[in-house]
């Protein structure tokens, strides 16, 4: 992902990027990433909620405007309470 | 999942007045652990063992363009490297060593049938809200109050760790940037599965 998100910064498109794996994304350098620490699967949230999940994605907007340092990795301080088998038969 | 706003705005409060205090360039808020390295190392074995192409790529040099223009005049674009696509569209292919490199495009519409084809993670919750990996929804509810100025007509989906590299810059991400561009994108989000 992070090859692609450099080549759409460089033709001046301003880019953010999820990461789960932020040692990765350290290593492969992208302009602006936020660590979100939920389960692979999930990187905006549960299923269903869509209040949190337009927090999410409005939060990594708003990071447009805080970030501006090339390379910054911001966590995004949300943490997880439920277990990724509570989605089934829900 | 536990979402304090208020968390949030002293984080970025205490983040910025670190950065102003540095005398260095402040270019990362993650609290790498010491064994990052190793970390980064187990990743590469692992995806080593399961990608025999598979060759790590990283950035020589962080491309950076300063975004100027408001939220509320842009146009938000979706990249998602999940391996989202349409129902009605071709599939990616899982069964072969190197990681299908293609892209689907996907049509801004919350309604529409999507399917999953990647292996590497659990998307049992996406498959039953897209919105979980390709945040297609809450984007169009940000539009409608305000908040963005519009949508891109046409998103991006992919597969992630893909190991030919080569095949994925000269073929796909020039005809993504055209996709792109052609819609006057300002800004882009890029989920992973």
């Amino acid at each position: 992902m992070g090859l692609i998100q450099n080549s759409i910064e460089n033709v001046g498109i301003a880019t953010i990027s999820v990461t789960m794996k932020p040692e990765i994304t350290y290593y492969v350098q992208v302009p602006r990433s936020a660590h979100i620490r939920f389960p692979l699967g999930n990187p905006i949230g549960e299923a269903n909620k869509i209040d949190d999940q337009k927090i999410v994605v409005h939060d990594l907007l708003r990071l447009f405007e805080i970030i501006q340092l090339p390379g910054t990795i911001f966590e995004l301080p949300y943490r997880w309470k439920r277990k990724i088998e509570s989605f089934q038969g829900e | 999942m536990d979402i304090n706003q208020e968390e949030l705005d002293n984080k970025i409060a205490n983040w910025l007045n670190l950065e102003a205090q540095s005398e260095i360039p402040f270019t990362i808020d993650y609290n790498f652990s010491s064994d990052k390295e190793e970390k980064f190392a187990r990743w590469v074995m692992m995806a080593s063992s399961v990608h025999s192409e598979f060759k790590f790529s990283m950035n020589d040099k962080i491309a950076w363009h300063q975004p100027l223009k408001p939220l509320a005049l842009s146009k938000i674009g979706l990249v998602t490297t999940a391996g989202v696509r349409l129902r009605t569209d071709t599939p990616y292919l899982t069964n072969c060593e190197d990681t299908d490199s293609s892209f689907r495009t996907l049509p801004s519409n919350p309604n529409a049938q999507y399917q999953i084809d990647h292996l590497h993670y659990d998307h049992t919750a996406a498959d039953l809200d897209i919105n979980c990996i390709f945040p297609i929804e809450p984007l169009c509810q940000l539009r409608a109050s305000g908040i963005i100025g519009s949508v891109a007509e046409n998103h991006i989906g992919m597969m992630g760790c893909i190991s030919n590299t080569s095949k994925l810059v000269n073929e796909s991400i020039p005809k993504i940037i055209d996709i792109l561009l052609s819609q006057q994108v300002d800004y882009v989000i890029l989920t992973p599965g």
